[in-house]
């Protein structure tokens, strides 16, 4: 759900939870870390809305490619402290062999031998 | 404040504290960057977006999920019902009698018709008829004694074994006062073939079978406990029926009852002669994996090259294969699958009453739903919120119908004839009936909640939220007004069936019978053969009694006859056979019946000409006979005058037996109310020569004291001529006739009980759409009042809206009357299925009730004062 922004982009159904655990291999975070990095590492072009990262984190925790508890912040507030399973970072390894794939597919279509119209 | 996810469980109470974590540390953020703390707060507000939503979401994503939704649901559906306890009150009532009068009617059709006999394999027992296709009728399930005893010894493929059932009404003597009681005979396997074992001693052996073994007998359960007084020892023990010792050999278990109501067994030998050409049921177990059609087919060949049957010209007889069931459920079938069809119709009107009520519910609440489409919550969940709700309301009333069911099984079969409903003892709650009583609650609520569901859901949230309840209660209108037309028309359809039943049982009860029953008393007997060996000593006995009944103070006519009107049982049928006279080649059937001088001044039949018997028509004086109306116009037209002083051949005697015709009396029923008046020949008792024609005797007394005063005095002279003997009934004949219309009378009161319940519902629907209508238009009625309306224009709109539903209601229930009410035309005497003035009737009746129900609404509408209803917006 693209909530007025001029460029950011909708995610496909499945992506947000690839792109969630990518993010968690970088060390444990909580909900809103996990929001800023995306938004930070997709140079503000994703902004991943609450009503779409809770669920599907609730979503990777309960098929056990994350798990969570509960620790508390720099600044001493108790957060929900995700973390990536092995079993997550399988999954991780073979998402990431399908998301190549069809990005390369993408690519073949869109940029046909012909130049690119403008 | 409730809010959705608070107190409820650790996770919901993490989920907050995770969501409540991730906008602390937004606004952190955000006032880091500089923003104030307002700034930071409403922004990442903003950011964040819907709190409920969000966390519902989440939600979804748990494990055990369905389960938790359902309980919040069903939580929320409950505050919701608690907060409306007049609507819920009236739903679940509405609902509980819907699914009561259906469980009811279920738990005995299940009773009765659906759970399998308690016999070994029970699926495989088949009940054999086999009969010239002059006398078959539907009801009629039985072979020859000849067919029967050739089948058995052949040799068969698809059956395993046959055994036959006849009844055997007996006088049981030695315990207590002589009892007249109802038993069977049986083939001596029949414990073998039905997969049953008594439950102390043993069964018949096969050579029990012959009329020379000695006597046995076996006793059924309540036969044991009610005579005998349960007492294990009576096994062995010698008891004595009709005046012969048998030996008790076995005592059958509580659960078997076979033929219905059967109080004892005897082997079926003595009567079981080829040549007699009784018809009795069989019963036959097929080999197993044989299917019915399979034993049908090898049964027809084997009928075919039978000795006996062989000889049939192919097509003039019927040869059947039903379940063993049918022998005892066959008469109640049709009345039961009638009273479910009622019921159906019932739960229907039930169903769209209450849909109605959940329309008016949800248009109350059109806003509340509103808003919950604006915080976020989707269609599919509302919908399915609601539904709750609906099957919530349907199971509470589904849970008291099942209570109020217990109660109304009991009620039916209690108000049945006695008979009627047979297999009582297995008419009970059990698995299926839980099944289907949750089941119809389940679906009735769904059924009765989606279309008020997906209606109040399918606007736009901006129109609900913009516009007034008021506007908005009309949108759902049309739908309503469909249901209460819907409601009316199923109450016109079981209003016609109820209305066809009344005015035929109002016909059979004031048809002329040709007979006078009040006033008369009678008394029934039979005769052993052991006592009364010869049809002369049963002759003198009955002349014995009617002269000391005559001497009874108060007691005006006294007489015997052997088969009195209306009681059913068999009565002698013979051709009719005139020395001289028309016709005489033809067959003409009539009833022959036994009787003693003043029988027909007893039962008030008219002696239209000639003389009634009298004493002195003795065994040494010329033999007489009496014949009715309709066989002397018959053949001695045109006025039957001609037959007196005509000799006709005896019935049941020699070819050259003749009895002279000496009166001729009116015609009158005889066997069942619902049949013609039919011919019958009378012979006096005092020349009966044939031993079966006296076996039975019905002494009848015509008095103008009470029948209860003249009783006793009647039991006193039978029991001083012959002590032993046992009275089957001694009632008045009013009895008699009420009895046998018992059963037309059972079937209209129950039916008129549905069709009150379904034009009570309907009225309340109505009733309910007008009010509404009235409630909602108050500012329209006062904008009309203010504009000059006179009272009479307001009563005019309302009349008009009530003829909007009434009138396509009745056009419509007509119709389906139309189509339906020919499934009654077996319950139906001399009455058309669309009988016009039946229907006239009805559409009045429903006329009237509308009217009733729109009276309140027209009052208030007159009332409305227009400046309240102006100033209230």
């Amino acid at each position: 759900m693209a909530r007025g922004g001029q460029s950011r982009i909708e995610l496909l159904q499945g992506t947000l939870d690839f792109i969630v655990l990518q993010t968690l291999r970088w060390g444990p975070q909580h909900g809103f870390g996990i929001g800023q990095m995306i938004r930070a590492n997709s140079s503000d072009a994703l902004q991943v809305d609450t009503g779409s990262l809770y669920p599907a984190l609730h979503r990777l925790e309960r098929a056990g490619w994350i798990d969570a508890k509960w620790d508390r912040s720099e600044k001493g507030q108790h957060v929900r402290v995700y973390r990536i399973t092995p079993s997550g970072r399988k999954r991780l390894a073979a998402e990431r062999t399908k998301w190549d794939r069809m990005t390369q597919a993408i690519a073949g279509i869109l940029n046909p031998p012909r130049e690119r119209e403008s | 404040m409730n809010l959705p996810w608070r107190s409820r469980g650790n996770r919901e109470v993490e989920l907050d504290r995770e969501l409540h974590s991730h906008f602390e540390m937004a606004v952190a953020l955000r006032m880091e960057r500089g923003e104030s703390r307002a700034e930071a707060e409403r922004n990442a507000r903003l950011e964040f977006g819907n709190v409920t939503h969000v966390a519902e979401v989440t939600r979804d994503m748990w494990g055990g999920r369905r389960l938790e939704t359902l309980r919040r649901d069903l939580a929320y559906a409950w505050r919701g019902l608690r907060r409306s306890p007049t609507f819920t009150v009236v739903a679940v009532l509405t609902f509980a009698l819907g699914i009561g009068a259906t469980t009811t009617m279920f738990t005995i059709v299940n009773g009765v018709l659906l759970r399998p006999l308690p016999f070994d394999h029970p699926e495989q027992l088949v009940l054999l008829s086999h009969l010239p296709k002059s006398i078959a009728s539907s009801a009629a399930t039985v072979m020859s004694d000849g067919t029967f005893l050739e089948l058995r010894a052949a040799n068969s493929r698809a059956f395993a074994s046959f055994a036959s059932f006849g009844g055997n009404r007996v006088t049981l003597t030695g315990v207590g006062e002589p009892t007249e009681i109802a038993g069977a005979m049986a083939s001596a396997n029949f414990t073998r073939v039905l997969g049953v074992s008594p439950a102390k001693g043993r069964g018949f052996a096969d050579d029990e079978e012959s009329p020379a073994s000695p006597r046995v007998v076996i006793l059924g359960d309540r036969m044991w406990h009610d005579q005998f007084a349960a007492d294990p020892a009576v096994v062995g023990r010698s008891i004595v029926l009709n005046g012969v010792p048998h030996t008790v050999v076995g005592i059958m278990p509580s659960d078997f009852d076979f033929p219905n109501d059967a109080a004892f067994w005897t082997p079926l030998s003595n009567t079981l002669d080829p040549k007699l050409g009784s018809f009795r049921p069989v019963a036959a177990r097929l080999r197993a994996g044989v299917t019915r059609a399979t034993a049908m087919r090898e049964l027809e060949a084997t009928l075919a090259v039978l000795p006996g049957t062989a000889t049939a010209k192919p097509g003039t007889t019927q040869t059947d294969v039903r379940p063993l069931l049918d022998l005892l459920v066959a008469r109640s079938r049709g009345t039961l699958w009638l009273f479910s069809g009622a019921v159906v119709l019932v739960l229907l009107v039930a169903c769209a009453n209450v849909a109605n009520l959940f329309l008016i519910r949800v248009a109350g609440r059109e806003h509340e739903i509103g808003v919950r489409f604006a915080l976020g919550a989707a269609r599919a969940r509302i919908v399915r919120q609601l539904l709750t709700e609906s099957a919530l309301v349907a199971c509470i009333g589904g849970a008291m119908g099942l209570l109020f069911s217990i109660w109304g099984v009991r009620a039916v079969i209690a108000a049945a004839p006695p008979g009627r409903i047979p297999r009582q003892d297995s008419i009970g709650i059990d698995w299926r009936v839980l099944g289907v009583a949750f089941g119809i609650s389940l679906l009735t609520g769904i059924a009765c909640g989606i279309a008020p569901a997906l209606a109040s859901t399918r606007r736009d949230l901006r129109t609900i939220l913009a516009e007034s309840a008021r506007s908005l209660a009309g949108g759902h209108d049309r739908l309503r007004r469909a249901l209460v037309v819907v409601e009316l028309a199923l109450a016109i359809v079981l209003l016609s069936g109820a209305g066809l039943l009344l005015k035929s049982f109002v016909r059979m009860r004031t048809v002329d019978t040709g007979f006078r029953a009040t006033g008369v008393v009678e008394m029934e007997t039979s005769l052993s053969p052991a006592t009364y060996p010869t049809p002369q000593a049963a002759g003198v006995f009955a002349m014995r009694v009617r002269e000391r009944l005559r001497e009874i103070p108060g007691v005006d006519d006294a007489s015997v006859v052997n088969f009195p009107p209306l009681v059913e049982g068999g009565r002698f049928r013979d051709d009719f056979h005139p020395e001289r006279g028309l016709d005489v080649s033809k067959g003409y059937t009539v009833a022959v019946l036994m009787t003693a001088p003043d029988y027909f001044r007893a039962m008030s039949i008219r002696v239209l000409r000639g003389r009634d018997f009298a004493a002195s028509d003795n065994a040494a004086a010329l033999p007489v006979t009496i014949i009715s109306a309709s066989v002397a116009r018959k053949f001695w037209p045109p006025d039957g005058a001609g037959a007196i002083g005509q000799r006709v051949r005896k019935p049941g005697g020699e070819p050259n037996d003749w009895v002279t015709i000496v009166g001729i009396v009116d015609d009158v029923t005889q066997t069942s109310m619902a049949d013609e008046r039919e011919g019958a020949q009378y012979l006096p008792v005092t020349q009966n020569r044939n031993p079966w024609f006296a076996r039975q005797l019905t002494f009848v007394i015509r008095t103008a004291r009470p029948p209860r005063d003249v009783a006793p005095s009647m039991r006193a002279v039978l029991h001083g001529i012959d002590p032993s003997m046992a009275i089957r009934r001694l009632a008045p004949m009013d009895d008699v006739l009420s009895s046998s219309v018992a059963q037309p009378r059972f079937e209209m009161e129950l039916v008129t009980i549905f069709s009150a319940i379904a034009l009570l519902l309907a009225a309340i629907g109505t009733y309910g759409v007008l009010a509404h209508d009235v409630a909602s238009r108050t500012h329209e009625i006062g904008l009309r009042v203010a504009l000059g309306a006179g009272r009479g224009n307001i009563v005019r709109v309302i009349a008009r809206r009530t003829l909007g539903v009434v009138i396509p209601g009745i056009v419509i229930g007509l119709a389906g009357a139309a189509m339906s009410t020919s499934l009654l035309r077996k319950s139906l005497f001399q009455v058309t299925p669309t009988d016009g003035p039946t229907m006239a009737w009805v559409a009045i009746t429903l006329c009237a009730v509308a009217a009733v129900a729109a009276a309140a609404p027209a009052r208030r509408a007159v009332r409305v004062d227009p400046l309240v209803a102006l100033n209230r917006r």
